[in-house]
């Protein structure tokens, strides 16, 4: 069990959360870059210490304002974003480093994480992705309370990600947090997400509900849908920027307003009709995604639109082109700030 | 290997004839055919086991000592550091003769812990073969010191923070991580410190004196020989020199800290 209420303030940056995770479960933290989630797992692994706060680890008080458990005396597995291999030593040791660790259990994991043919080589002479299941298993063989992962497959080949995505979920009796880029990583192997903004939790919750109902900008980023912050009057919203959108329900004051991509229309011409959001929109970018094609549009919003390829083929759209889009006010999924 | 420009090329050419001009002056001068008497006589002998003995005995005691001031002087965070890193460095510009009489001053007879080493345990270090120790320990520590520290100072403290929280303890960080991953540097400083203690002549001849068998090392010796037989003196220098390559030579890539 790991709980955590505190704040960390450094000269350019300051850092506010409170959360907790339960025995057992695996936590993603997704956030943008610089957003405090490096310096959050250190301040769990205690080479940083809490301003204020406090920081519990399977009721044990391991940073507060009065006491403070030295790292090595945490029991804090941490696997920091670039590995740090002790290339000077074989696989093997480097698996057998902690003080915690034993012979069969850093057996037991180099044969897990399919490092045996390499265990009396030189760490420094693995690949990437080899170093990288390395310093995961090195970090559990210490037996760890809790697992700290920070970007465990950032960077890595499909194989490596494959056998570390494996693995992971075999070790299922240790609590763990995970910091990723990647929202399908933390889908598949977490229950909860936390994620972090400028130091801040902007949200909290299972996939599922993040994916459903993003709170902020970067969540819907993540899920990749488009996401807008208006100030809503009975059934008219109007952006920062003076853009109305119709409602399909009425709400007062600020609301978040969630663009699903694929509810998206686009046409040459002004579409006429049925009671709809249209908006005028430039063509920024064009990705295409096997079936379907994505269009990055700016105008007074930024967002994209999935159109399949045949529509796309049909409009001949090119970047820099002027287009209208459309969808339906039903189609938004609105909530209050 | 890149085009060098012509004119560094020169340059460097002027300055390797330079150098080695010393070199062939002593090995023209070299009385070839009375070397091996020379060489087997006592004086040379002494001399040559003594410098040995001397300058290897500095190095450990520089290694010892020399590796806990380089990492103080690399970790530590207090106002004074920059003082107190110039007074230990101080040793390498000190005119060695001044070194010397420092030495004397602080560890002779009436030296303030000379006075008390001698009272309390009889001990007397100028004029003694531990004297030449210790003056060659003075100066050659701050070469030591100055290319453990940069290394130390340049190592990811990375690599030790992941050891603390696999629950290792300070002194196994230290020898299994740290010092291994700095052990070229530490050859280097070994490298540079010795030369240096083999050469020490000044501090050595102020502080512990000029006698055969006991602080007569090379240097002395030659400095002596060059009075009264001056081809006693080349054959010393001789040895000198083979001495030096001999050891300097295998540490050729270790030589200086580069990469």
């Amino acid at each position: 069990m790991l709980y955590l209420n505190g704040s960390l303030n450094q000269e350019h940056f300051s850092l506010k959360v409170n959360f907790e995770v339960a025995r057992n479960e695996t936590v993603s933290i997704l956030g943008p870059n610089g957003s405090g989630k490096s310096t959050l797992l250190k301040i769990i692994n205690g080479l940083e210490k809490l301003t204020s706060g406090q920081l519990k680890i399977n009721t044990k008080i391991m940073d507060s304002g009065k006491t403070f458990v030295e790292p090595r005396h945490r029991s804090v597995g941490w696997v920091p974003q670039n590995q740090v291999l002790f290339n000077h030593l074989t696989v093997r040791q480097n698996v057998e480093f902690s003080p915690r660790s034993s012979k069969e259990k850093a057996r037991e994991l180099i044969d897990l994480f399919e490092l045996t043919h390499l265990q009396e080589r030189k760490a420094g002479s693995c690949s990437g992705g080899e170093s990288q299941r390395i310093a995961i298993a090195r970090a559990i063989a210490s037996k760890p309370q809790i697992l700290l992962l920070d970007e465990p497959s950032t960077g890595l080949d499909e194989k490596s990600k494959t056998i570390i995505h494996r693995c992971l979920k075999t070790q299922k009796e240790i609590t763990t947090l995970l910091v990723t880029h990647d929202p399908l990583e933390a889908a598949s192997l977490s229950e909860h997400l936390l994620i972090l903004e400028n130091g801040r939790i902007t949200q909290s919750g299972s996939p599922n509900e993040v994916k459903s109902f993003p709170a902020t900008a970067y969540s819907a980023s993540l899920v990749e849908l488009n996401f807008v912050t208006a100030l809503a009057d009975g059934l008219i919203a109007k952006t920062e920027k003076g853009i109305e959108l119709i409602l399909s329900e009425p709400f007062k004051g600020l609301v978040n307003i969630v663009i699903p991509p694929k509810a998206i229309a686009l046409y040459r011409e002004k579409p006429t009709g049925s009671p709809r959001n249209v908006l005028q929109a430039e063509i920024l970018e064009i990705s295409h995604t096997g079936q379907n094609v994505r269009v990055n549009l700016g105008g007074g919003i930024n967002f994209m639109a999935e159109i399949t390829q045949n529509a796309f083929q049909a409009l001949k759209l090119r970047t820099g082109d002027t287009v209208w889009a459309a969808f339906k006010a039903t189609e938004l999924i609105t909530a209050p700030e | 290997m890149n085009r060098l420009p012509k004119t560094v090329v020169f340059v460097a050419l002027i300055a390797i004839l330079f150098l080695l001009s010393p070199l062939v002056g002593l090995l023209q001068r070299m009385p070839w055919s009375g070397l091996v008497g020379l060489l087997g006589s006592e004086v040379v002998l002494d001399a040559f086991f003594l410098s040995l003995l001397v300058s290897f005995s500095a190095t450990l005691i520089v290694l010892a000592l020399g590796t806990p001031i380089a990492w103080f002087l690399a970790r530590a965070r207090f106002s004074l550091l920059k003082l107190l890193r110039a007074m230990v460095l101080l040793p390498m510009v000190l005119p060695p003769v001044v070194g010397g009489t420092a030495l004397l001053f602080a560890f002779g007879r009436q030296g303030f812990l000379g006075k008390w080493l001698n009272n309390w345990f009889g001990v007397t270090l100028p004029f003694s073969t531990t004297g030449s120790v210790l003056a060659a320990v003075f100066v050659s520590m701050p070469f030591f010191v100055v290319a453990v520290e940069s290394a130390f100072r340049s190592i990811n403290e990375d690599f030790e923070q992941v050891a603390e929280t696999l629950g290792a303890s300070p002194s196994k960080i230290f020898f299994r991580i740290t010092m291994p991953r700095i052990r070229p540097s530490i050859i280097a400083g070994l490298a540079l410190s010795w030369a240096r203690a083999l050469g020490e002549f000044g501090a050595t001849i102020t502080f512990a004196g000029n006698l055969p068998g006991e602080t007569q090392t090379l240097p002395l010796a030659v400095f002596l020989a060059l009075e009264t037989n001056p081809e006693a003196a080349l054959a010393l220098s001789l040895v000198m020199i083979v001495t030096s390559l001999a050891i300097l030579v295998p540490f050729r890539d270790q030589w200086l800290p580069s990469k």
